[in-house]
């Protein structure tokens, strides 16, 4: 916080040039910054991946258990989305509680992911009222440099499409894990893209520097129908509902280009 | 939403009152893009004379200190030539929270006062004029006759200290008969805030 | 959940607003405080300050430090919630911060804090866009100079048809929720949250029609101001009487 007068003067600069159809590092208004995919990168965890958007780098991990279903969906597996903002990632995360911010990166992952219906829940039930996969899906920030719901929705996704989930079978109502397994029943690929509003411009995957200079920020989560799943909204400035419209134009055709890089690996 | 407003209307925050070319923005309103819109809940005032237009907030008001606000306050720290001091009533209304003031030494009194501790100690409720807010910062002044202490603790035995007569301005305790001197206002002691 | 002549389950027409109540200045200690029922939402809002900022490292060099507590009472929902903040209010806390934001003047108060809190009594869906309603309501009520009022309406898609404002089980068991804040003289969107599944052309349908609800809103929003400033004119007389 220590540099919000120094970080000033380099938000004008941005806000200038992003004003004049430029950005710093020199990509075009709607490039997202390089992207790498990888997955199976932590061999004890049930799936994983590791995405590196530009300098941002997010490690997802996904752990299975058997746990109770809820009660008003007894026939459904459950899952969870969490994040950690580990203090290494950026002098401004501290150790600690979650911040509102780690806590809003991961809903907006899990609404992506539940809204889409992306895990086929109703396959993941061993005992009806009883006995369900739990599955947890830990979001870890390595590196901040702007954009962790894009990098982490993506991550997320890669990693869920890496899961294998343990076989149970059930033996005098007694659950018994096989040496099997299967991959984890996916239905939908969601994938949220996320841009920020620089003097009254749309800019793709704002990085560490553009997040400090918007005003606001959109995310739109599209499934593989092109449907929207989420939406969330960030920032302290405010939006025009034209925005808005022309936000989900180019967020679904960015949507489809980044879902390739997934299903690909 | 309509664009003929008059004078008196009752008028909320971002209510368009009209532009720039038409009238002269005033108090309780802001510009954008040319456009003159009402920054407060209040009345709407016309003046046909200057072209001036300004809202004027309802009674309850904010009790954000102005230039020439009274203001009361406990010190709270006497750094050098300057005594701190914790703002807890803006004019007749009690903050929920309270601000932060400096009163400096030369801002004590009409008079020279050599050294803060002669006039103020910590602890003492001050009654004092805001004179300022450069560098964002509530400078006060204690200067004319009803500002200054308006109650103060023995800096000896804790104390109430008491007024002698109102001539002399002499404190003393009425505890421990430690004798003290501050700069008072001229209702030292009579539980006005 | 929608029947043979359109109608809901509460018997609206899928463009209709529950009924609303606001009332403002509710609460004496706070500098600002208002209440707003909607539908079967109660829910009260207080703003504190400008003050000095707790702890003081948080203080800005340049700006108000805004800040906003989204809590539900134990009793507000079928089954008693922990009154613990959970991970959605400190979510919601957020977002309707930021929604609130860019409507006030933060740059007048420097190294201050301006604190919201909304405490929700009772639940019925869209408690979010009742909060900032009533958030708004009491930022003006406090005297906080603001660039426009901020009302916040939801629209979404129940058993295929999109509707406005969603009560408690058609944004449950519906297809979409869209919560909107717009600031209405401004032209503004401030908060924009959905959930659900929408086509592009659904979800400008619905952001249109919880535009528009925001807009009726707006009128109750300025009755309530309004109320309350004719009884502060009409004490104050006759105290002069």
């Amino acid at each position: 916080m220590s540099s919000i007068m120094v970080s000033r003067i380099r938000q004008k600069q941005i806000a200038q040039m992003v004003a004049s159809g430029k950005r710093l590092d020199g990509r075009g208004l709607k490039d997202y910054r390089p992207i790498k995919v990888e997955t199976g990168i932590i061999e004890k965890a049930e799936g994983s991946s590791r995405v590196l958007l530009g300098k941002t780098e997010v490690v997802v991990g996904v752990k299975v258990e058997i746990g109770d279903p809820f009660l008003d969906r007894p026939n459904e597996g459950v899952f969870t989305v969490n994040s950690e903002f580990v203090p290494l990632a950026s002098p401004e995360f501290e150790a600690g509680p979650p911040s509102e911010e780690s806590i809003e990166l991961a809903r907006v992952v899990d609404r992506g992911i539940r809204e889409s219906k992306a895990i086929d829940l109703e396959k993941l039930c061993i005992i009806p009222g009883k006995k369900v996969y739990v599955i947890f899906i830990d979001i870890y920030v390595l590196n901040h440099d702007g954009n962790l719901i894009d990098a982490s929705s993506l991550a997320a996704l890669a990693a869920l499409l890496n899961t294998k989930i343990p076989v149970y079978v059930v033996e005098e109502n007694e659950v018994k894990k096989t040496n099997d397994y299967i991959p984890l029943p996916i239905k939908n690929l969601p994938v949220s893209v996320t841009l920020a509003n620089i003097s009254d411009k749309l800019v793709v995957d704002p990085w560490l520097e553009e997040e400090e200079a918007m005003s606001a920020r959109l995310t739109i989560t599209f499934d593989k129908d092109n449907k929207i799943s989420a939406i969330q909204k960030g920032g302290t400035g405010a939006l025009k509902p034209q925005q808005i419209m022309e936000a989900a134009h180019i967020a679904k055709e960015k949507a489809e280009e980044l879902r390739k890089m997934v299903v690909k690996t | 939403m309509s664009n003929t407003k008059r004078s008196g209307e009752f008028i909320v925050p971002g209510e368009r009152i009209g532009v720039i070319e038409e009238f002269i923005p005033n108090f309780g309103t802001y510009v954008q893009d040319g456009v003159i819109y009402s920054r407060n809940v209040g009345y709407l005032s016309f003046d046909s004379a200057t072209r001036k237009v300004s809202v004027y907030p309802v009674a309850k008001g904010l009790s954000f200190p102005k230039i020439g606000s009274i203001v009361v306050g406990h010190v709270v720290n006497i750094q050098g030539l300057t005594a701190f001091m914790r703002v807890v009533k803006v004019g007749k209304k009690n903050l929920s929270g309270f601000l932060t003031g400096a009163l400096h030494v030369s801002d004590i009194d009409a008079r020279y006062t050599k050294e803060v501790l002669n006039a103020v100690k910590v602890g003492d409720l001050v009654r004092a004029k805001v004179i300022s807010d450069a560098n964002r910062i509530l400078h006060l002044t204690t200067k004319g006759e009803n500002l200054g202490v308006i109650l103060a603790l023995c800096s000896k035995c804790g104390g109430t200290l008491l007024l002698k007569n109102r001539k002399s301005k002499k404190l003393y305790c009425g505890e421990c008969g430690n004798f003290e001197t501050r700069k008072i206002a001229s209702d030292y002691g009579a539980g006005n805030m | 959940m929608i029947n043979e002549n359109g109608l809901r389950v509460d018997g609206r027409k899928p463009n209709e607003l529950r009924l609303i109540k606001m009332e403002v200045g509710v609460l004496s200690n706070a500098d600002g405080s208002a209440y707003i029922e909607q539908g079967k939402n109660k829910i009260l809002a207080a703003v504190y300050g400008p003050r000095e900022v707790h702890p003081r490292h948080l203080a800005l060099p340049d700006r108000a430090l805004l800040r906003c507590r989204y809590h539900m009472a134990p009793f507000s929902v079928e089954e008693r919630k922990s009154p613990a903040p959970s991970r959605r209010e400190i979510e919601l806390s957020k977002v309707i911060k930021e929604a609130l934001e860019p409507a006030i003047f933060l740059e007048k108060f420097p190294r201050t804090s301006i604190d919201i809190f909304i405490e929700v009594l009772q639940a019925d869906g869209g408690t979010r866009c009742a909060g900032t309603t009533v958030a708004a309501l009491a930022l003006a009520d406090a005297g906080v100079p603001m660039r426009d009022l901020v009302v916040a309406c939801a629209a979404g898609k129940v058993d295929g048809v999109i509707v406005l404002d969603l009560n408690d089980i058609e944004d449950k068991e519906g297809e979409a929720d869209v919560p909107v804040a717009y600031m209405p003289n401004l032209g503004l969107i401030s908060l924009l949250q959905m959930d659900g599944s929408l086509t592009i052309e659904e979800f400008n349908q619905s952001l249109n029609l919880a535009m528009d609800g925001c807009k009726q809103i707006y009128k109750f929003q300025k009755e309530a101001l309004k109320a309350r400033y004719v009884t502060i004119k009409e004490e104050v007389e006759e105290c002069l009487r």
